[in-house]
């Protein structure tokens, strides 16, 4: 009995925690009548009573669906911009903190147990406190007002390398020395052992980091006036789409390749880490 | 390893050192540092206003979550195991914040979901964003968001108690509940650690909901440091906002030290 009501309230709980994407995708089939007719209020449209809503629509159609995809260039270009934002990103990250991670694991050199501390505090401090200083340090660089200027600072994020250190230390010693008694220079260890040992702690990285690109939100409205440069983090809260149903179809949009990579994520790691 | 040292150097360390420059009023002009700036900013009704709003935000927030996630994962671990019920727990970590302002208007609103629940007469509900519940519904906002990672990190802490350890609680006779508060969470000190920094560093980041959900200028209640900061970033007010930043800095280091100090120790 008690089991039971347990689950029940857990199930309860995850539901809600999943609710939004299932309320975003029936929005988004829904026709624009039906969403008017149910939520328009929040718009102004329509006369003044509570809204309403159901689970799926009534009159399921890809309406909104072909008027963003086919209709709306500055979707595409603020979609694009996250895109690319998220992939230089992604690569540049890869390049510079693979091996940060990697020697801080790895190799004992004096001020190491420092170092490390160093880039606790530093992830701990939040951007108002570093707005300020990356303006002007970007302004100094003249990339201000480019995507650089959204990229570079997150590319040195002391998450990434924190959680790679992590999984880096989990690694056996030995398993390197076995390596190197092999004959493999200390490049090849890192290439041929480091990296392939720690695919969880780079998917665990790399999907942190891709979800921060689709959430900067400080960043852009500081550093970015032009609004071709803006990502879809402030494009979609800025943007008038003059139907609600474009507005939950972008939002669909965004969501999207998050959920799908999360999901990989999961399967690739056999489920190791989260059970 | 050296070009990552480098960058976090360029971008992170050498700001920081800037803005302590600055706050002091040193520059090509001024040697002597001063601490005009300090009395200005902390004599400033905006900044105290804001500095309370953050405080009392963490200070709800933070417990609030660590308490109801402990319990949650307990209930989790000792009932029910699967990896899916996981994944969807963890779930709203990745919805990026501005796809949740159309649900958080259709309930939150005038004429929203809420005040259809609480049985408002028509058109006299609470604009519940721009009230004095403002700040509730941020705290509601941070749960649902960061409660899924503290769970996934207890249930990892309460699996690590080892069973031996546990049956032997039972042995001599230890109940359920004498278990869970005598065994288990003593054991849980570093993972408790851990999910309070990722709380601070969460909350902090709060600003993104608040921007989306209430724009740029939001009710009294959830006015913070974040906004005061972009005001004054908008006004060029640049040794002010060094100087609060420098605050801001100090506190947070003061608080995180001790706080690491304290469960070093034991």
């Amino acid at each position: 009995m008690k089991k039971k009501v347990i689950c029940a309230f857990i199930f309860i709980l995850i539901l809600i925690m999943c609710y939004p994407v299932v309320f975003l995708l029936t929005g988004s089939f829904m026709g624009e009548n039906e969403l008017n007719e149910k939520i328009g209020i929040l718009f102004n449209i329509g006369e003044k009573r509570y809204v309403t809503w159901s689970l799926l629509p009534d009159h399921p159609n890809v309406w909104s669906f072909i008027k963003i995809l086919l209709d709306s260039p500055e979707f595409f270009v603020a979609f694009w911009n996250t895109i690319k934002i998220a992939i230089i990103a992604l690569a540049l990250q890869c390049a510079v903190n693979l091996p940060s991670a990697w020697g801080l694991a790895i190799y004992n050199f004096p001020g190491r147990k420092i170092l490390l501390k160093l880039y606790l505090v530093l992830w701990i401090l939040p951007f108002q406190i570093l707005m300020l200083p990356q303006y002007i340090i970007l302004d100094k660089l003249s990339l201000l007002d480019t995507i650089w200027a959204v990229v570079l600072p997150m590319v040195f994020s002391p998450q990434f390398v924190l959680i790679l250190y992590y999984f880096f230390s989990k690694i056996p010693g030995s398993v390197f020395d076995a390596a190197r008694l092999e004959g493999a220079n200390e490049m090849s260890v890192f290439i041929h052992v480091g990296i392939p040992l720690c695919k969880p702690g780079f998917l665990a990285a790399g999907v942190l980091s891709i979800v921060e690109c689709f959430n900067v939100i400080e960043q852009p409205i500081l550093f970015l006036k032009t609004k071709e440069l803006w990502p879809l983090s402030i494009y979609l809260p800025n943007a008038r789409l003059e139907k609600i149903g474009e507005n939950f179809v972008a939002a669909v949009i965004n969501v999207i390749p998050v959920i799908l990579l999360y999901l990989y994520g999961i399967c690739c790691t056999d489920n190791e880490y989260i059970r | 390893m050296l070009p990552g040292f480098l960058g976090i150097t360029v971008f992170v360390l050498l700001p920081y050192l800037d803005i302590l420059l600055r706050s002091f009023n040193l520059n090509e002009y001024n040697r002597t540092p001063d601490f005009e700036n300090y009395k200005i900013v902390i004599a400033n009704e905006a900044f105290r206003l804001a500095v309370k709003n953050t405080f009392y935000f963490t200070g709800i927030s933070i417990p609030l979550m660590v308490v109801l996630s402990l319990i949650i994962a307990y209930g989790i671990s000792s009932y029910l195991r699967n990896s899916w019920l996981m994944a969807g727990i963890v779930l709203p970590i990745m919805m990026p914040v501005s796809t949740l302002v159309l649900l958080w208007r259709t309930v939150f609103s005038e004429y929203g979901f809420l005040n259809r629940i609480s049985g408002f007469a028509e058109g006299k509900g609470i604009d519940w964003i721009n009230s004095k519940y403002a700040m509730a519904v941020l705290i509601f906002s941070f749960l649902w968001r960061n409660m899924g990672y503290a769970v996934i990190l207890w249930i990892a802490g309460i699996k690590s108690v080892s069973v031996e350890i546990l049956q032997a609680g039972k042995v001599d006779g230890a109940n359920g509940f004498q278990r869970f508060f005598y065994i288990i969470i003593p054991n849980l000190k570093s993972y408790f650690l851990c999910i309070v920094m990722l709380g601070l560093v969460n909350s902090l980041k709060i600003y993104r909901e608040i921007y989306l959900i209430a724009g740029e200028y939001p009710d009294e209640d959830i006015y913070m440091l974040q906004h005061l900061f972009n005001n004054w970033f908008r006004d060029l007010k640049v040794t002010y906002l060094s100087a609060g930043a420098v605050i801001e800095l100090a506190f947070l280091l003061t608080a995180i030290s001790m706080f690491y100090i304290i469960f070093k120790k034991e």
